[in-house]
């Protein structure tokens, strides 16, 4: 066999074998999806997402306290953890950059991303919730926060580390204070992928149920109390899925389709944004 | 070549100047040498000279870094620029510089000029649409941009970002600039511009250029300074440097026999 030919045939099966993997990965992605979907829609109705839950047995009723829920617990533990994982990452990538302090730091965070979320539940469960004696809708925020943190602090160093030096040493050669280099200059450079980074961490949290279980529980009212125990889709999706009821059944099944289309809106819509952010 | 007949007023007068990295290894060694107000002064010399170090000396650049070292004196204004408590901000408003690669901000035209006018403090929109016109206008860029002055930076050629960057850089209006091979990373006729550039800004201000190219040191410089291994071997009118240089190394170097 001449050289050309192996290498032909290796070429081939290198090409075949990536080709297959995409395929096998692709195709389960794709029967998750047309899976939830289908189930999905079939219980999708206006009173899904209108009505409060009835009763275990009483069929009708809906999920809104947990989209509620959800919606409210996401958005404070965006707001709890997104400004310290900027804030941070920029510490590790600027101030500390090149530093052992931010080499540890790193590290560490790249552990926390790999901890297991249930650890951060119960964690957040001990500190938070056994003082007071109740779930609670902030223990809830705090531990998607905590989830949230090394997720955005290490894509926001990441990112601005590969803004060059020389941006920042021509905005200092204009005279340029560090801080106001980093918030004019870098911070514009990077936005795209810090950008992207706060995205990706909020639809991981979003996602997240073990958390939840053990700080913000559950609730079949619907509350606005981020002091007292909050519904939430995925710990409802949880309950529904492990319970007798063809009604709960079905409503765990359109509470999926809910929250994976959600996730899916976010992740385009900030793409969409970032492209109409980056032409101005 | 234009040979200095006015009287030549000195923009910096550089005092016996060490410069040591961190690590403690001297890239500068004892280095005198005169600036004239209003002209283009052209640093060469072969790779790792310490040509760019020199350079970045007269903005105080080394001190984004950790554990420089200075010895000697830079006199600026009758300030030696190398003291303590000299402000950076206001040092480098006064004494800007151009980068080997152009470096446009992540923002449109306009912005990119505006930047160092808005540090300064200029908010009114009025006043910086003026400057940033005349700045542009400078800098041989305005008929090329003035209809996309909201368009990203990024969108020009690579000869545009770098008049874009010059032009960011007189819109504050400093006394020197220094070139740090500002062509380098350009086309012949994007250099050519810019050379053409650097002899009519000369006019109104200093300009110190380090630079590879000798045909371009020889082409756009009134004085030329040789640097080798960290010394300046040899300091002199361009003309002179050129033909008759008193150093028998310089003329090694400018005849192309090493480097």
């Amino acid at each position: 066999m001449t050289h050309e030919t192996k290498r032909k045939i290796e070429g081939f099966v290198a090409l075949s074998l990536s080709t297959l993997a995409a395929f096998v990965g692709l195709f389960w992605l794709v029967f998750i999806l047309g899976d939830v979907l289908i189930h999905g829609m079939g219980a999708l109705n206006l009173s899904f997402f209108v009505n409060d839950p009835t009763p275990a047995g009483v069929s009708g009723g809906g999920l809104r306290n947990a989209f509620v829920g959800q919606l409210m617990i996401t958005a404070f533990a965006t707001l709890i953890g997104v400004p310290i994982g900027v804030l941070g990452g920029t510490f590790l990538a600027e101030y500390a950059r090149g530093k052992t302090l931010s080499r540890i730091i790193s590290i560490l965070a790249d552990i926390m991303v790999s901890v297991p979320s249930i650890i951060i539940g119960t964690f957040i469960y001990a500190l938070m919730i056994k003082p007071i004696g109740h779930f609670s809708g902030w223990a809830g925020a705090a531990a998607l926060a905590i989830i949230m943190i090394p997720v955005v602090l290490r894509t926001t160093e990441d990112m601005l580390s590969l803004v060059p030096w020389t941006l920042r040493e021509a905005a200092f050669a204009l005279g340029a204070p560090y801080y106001k280099v980093i918030i004019q200059v870098v911070y514009r450079g990077a936005a795209t992928g810090i950008f992207t980074g706060i995205l990706l961490s909020i639809a991981r949290v979003a996602g997240e149920t073990a958390p939840l279980l053990f700080t913000s529980f559950n609730n079949s009212f619907f509350s606005m109390d981020m002091n007292g125990p909050m519904p939430s889709l995925t710990v409802s999706i949880f309950q529904y899925a492990m319970g007798p009821y063809d009604d709960w059944h079905a409503q765990a099944w359109a509470a999926s389709l809910v929250i994976t289309v959600f996730i899916l809106f976010i992740t385009i819509g900030g793409r969409l944004l970032l492209r109409w952010r980056y032409k101005r | 070549m234009e040979v200095q007949t006015v009287t030549n007023t000195i923009a910096l007068e550089i005092k016996g100047l060490n410069f040591y990295y961190s690590g403690g290894s001297q890239a500068l060694k004892n280095i005198d040498l005169t600036i004239y107000d209003k002209s283009v002064t052209a640093l060469i010399g072969p790779s790792g000279c310490g040509k760019t170090t020199l350079l970045r000396c007269f903005n105080r650049m080394h001190d984004l870094y950790p554990e420089h070292r200075y010895e000697g004196e830079i006199l600026f204004k009758g300030n030696n620029l190398l003291a303590n408590g000299m402000d950076l901000i206001n040092l480098r408003s006064r004494i800007g510089m151009v980068f080997q690669k152009p470096t446009p901000f992540p923002m449109s035209i306009f912005d990119n000029i505006a930047y160092g006018l808005k540090l300064k403090g200029i908010k009114k929109k009025s006043e910086l649409e003026q400057r940033v016109e005349k700045a542009l206008k400078h800098a041989a860029l305005w008929d090329e941009v003035k209809d996309k002055l909201a368009d990203s930076a990024f969108d020009l050629s690579g000869g545009q970002q770098q008049r874009l960057v010059i032009a960011r850089a007189l819109a504050v209006e400093p006394e020197i600039l220094l070139f740090d091979e500002p062509t380098s990373a350009l086309d012949p006729i994007s250099t050519s511009k810019i050379e053409e550039l650097v002899t009519y800004l000369k006019n109104e201000i200093t300009i110190i250029i380090v630079t590879h190219n000798m045909q371009q040191a020889a082409r756009i410089s009134d004085w030329t300074g040789f640097v080798m291994l960290g010394e300046l071997i040899e300091f002199d009118a361009t003309e002179k440097i050129f033909t008759s240089p008193s150093k028998k190394l310089t003329e090694e170097y400018v005849t192309g026999r090493f480097g």
